[in-house]
């Protein structure tokens, strides 16, 4: 049984003639999970995964798919697929042919899955991508990509355009499938609060860099707020990696970044400080607004 | 339902098998409007007139060799990116689109061989002269075996190399069109004055490399020209 494709990215540069779009990202999934893919626009995010899919080659460093250079390699590519925002499905035919198409080309392609994924989807079989909605021609990528089986499964922005319904039965679905027939996928979306409880792994990049890349739960365990008296906050966090700090009257939240030990817990509750946890999608906010900053 | 039998097959034969499959139903098209309406011009010209001055069938040579140029052009551009975000290599589609317009080549250049022979048969039973518009002289039969086909891959070529340019570089490569329309270009002039075959057949074979070269590598593009 497949348990998905490693991936690991070494030093990777990739340029658009004069302009760097990754600098020395470097980054290792391991098979099998869901990793989350994460960044501000512009930060590099498509174009790493349009490496790592040999959709364009690497400009320096290294990209190893299942151990191997995925550039123009037949066994890789055939096990990598990509859902792309910019739709690498044929505008003009039905969705039916699409599909069709796809069945030849992906060796672990399951007809009977996209079948039945049409129709969670409400998808026209008969009409052609180019009239159908935005959303709609998303839940077709999102179709793809799930019938496709690949080892290596990559959804950039696979959101955008669905209504809430469409995407909850979207994550739904990718994360039964993931159970039923384990492998990696790389999700790439701004709608981190959505999708963050799917993740075993985040990698965020910022301008084109990769900011950090580890487990989610760690992720989530290495951020923390300090809400209590201004002064007892800013006393209790003059140590501590501040991301970001709200106020209301003498009332002062501080959002921290690392581990928080016992000794700092402690000094928080004799403080009368409460201690809550920071979601990733708040993380990844202040995180990034810090490095942008 | 895994398809894996239809898989074992090499990737570059696969994608061959479908284009070609691909290409049928335009050549089916094509010869049964080309046929209809050159029997009807042939038809209409011996009943109002002395009967044709020239070849109706050999004007076909053009449809010949620019049909395949902007079939493959366009091939590039719609197909190339899906081809590849779905996991196929560059190379299995450059493989491909060469084999598969070789094929079409082959067909279409002896189809188009047969039917001027039959027309010229048929002029000669009228009595009409069977000749071309501007040189005045048809090659023979054996002749057009050989450089019918060639100017119908060296239309499909050009067009394959064009639309890969155009693709990789954006619209600064017009400035390179009297290059990669070179094969085109030259089998046109073929048609119209002695050039010769080998000029045609150097030409298809560099272009045919330059596009291999130019392909291997090429980026695919962030937006899907299908789209606009």
């Amino acid at each position: 049984m497949t348990t998905g494709f490693s991936v690991t990215v070494r030093d990777l540069n990739v340029r658009y003639g004069r302009t760097s779009a990754v600098q020395d990202a470097t980054f290792d999934l391991e098979p099998g999970g869901i990793y989350g893919l994460l960044g501000r626009n512009g930060s590099g995010k498509t174009t790493v995964m349009s490496t790592i899919a040999s959709l364009r080659p690497a400009s320096g460093g290294e990209v190893r798919v299942d151990g191997e250079d995925p550039f123009e390699n037949e066994r890789v590519m055939a096990g990598v697929c990509l859902v792309r925002e910019a739709g690498d499905i044929s505008p003009d035919i039905k969705v039916r042919a699409n599909l069709d198409y796809f069945a030849h080309t992906w060796p672990t392609w399951d007809a009977d899955y996209a079948d039945e994924l049409v129709d969670v989807f409400e998808l026209d079989r008969k009409k052609a991508p180019r009239h159908l909605s935005r959303g709609q021609r998303s839940a077709l990528g999102a179709v793809v990509g799930l019938a496709s089986g690949a080892p290596l499964t990559m959804f950039d922005e696979v959101h955008l355009g669905m209504d809430a319904p469409t995407r909850y039965a979207f994550y739904d679905a990718l994360l039964a499938d993931v159970i039923d027939h384990p492998r990696t996928v790389i999700l790439s979306s701004h709608l981190i609060s959505e999708v963050e409880k799917l993740f075993d792994g985040v990698v965020i990049l910022d301008r084109g860099s990769v900011l950090l890349a580890e487990e989610a739960d760690r992720l989530r365990g290495r951020g923390a707020t300090f809400t209590g008296e201004r002064e007892a906050v800013d006393a209790l966090t003059a140590d501590l990696t501040v991301l970001a700090t709200r106020e209301l009257g003498r009332v002062r939240e501080a959002t921290v970044y690392g581990e928080i030990d016992a000794a700092t817990t402690a000094k928080a509750h004799a403080a009368d400080i409460a201690i809550g946890a920071v979601g990733l999608q708040d993380l990844f906010v202040h995180l990034t607004r810090k490095e942008s900053t | 339902m895994i398809d894996s039998e239809a898989h074992r097959a090499p990737q570059w034969l696969r994608v061959t098998g479908r284009m070609s499959r691909g290409l049928v139903p335009n050549t089916l098209w094509f010869w049964s409007v080309c046929l209809l309406l050159g029997a009807a011009a042939i038809w209409i010209l011996q009943r109002f007139t002395d009967g044709p001055a020239f070849s109706i069938m050999s004007l076909l040579r053009y449809g010949l060799i620019w049909y395949p140029f902007s079939a493959a052009l366009i091939l590039v551009s719609l197909m190339l990116g899906i081809h590849v975000a779905a996991g196929q290599t560059r190379r299995s589609f450059l493989i491909a689109s060469l084999l598969s317009w070789a094929g079409y080549a082959i067909v279409n250049g002896l189809l188009l061989a047969a039917v001027i022979a039959i027309e010229g048969q048929v002029y000669d039973d009228y009595g009409w002269a069977h000749r071309s518009t501007s040189e005045g002289v048809l090659p023979g039969l054996a002749l057009s075996l050989g450089a019918y086909p060639l100017i119908v891959l060296a239309g499909a070529v050009s067009g394959l190399l064009v639309g890969l340019s155009y693709y990789r570089f954006g619209p600064w490569i017009t400035l390179a069109l009297p290059l990669t329309c070179a094969p085109a270009v030259l089998a046109t002039a073929l048609v119209a004055s002695p050039v010769p075959i080998a000029g045609i057949a150097v030409a298809t074979t560099l272009a045919a490399g330059v596009a291999v070269l130019l392909g291997r590598r090429i980026p695919i593009r962030t937006t899907n020209p299908a789209w606009t």
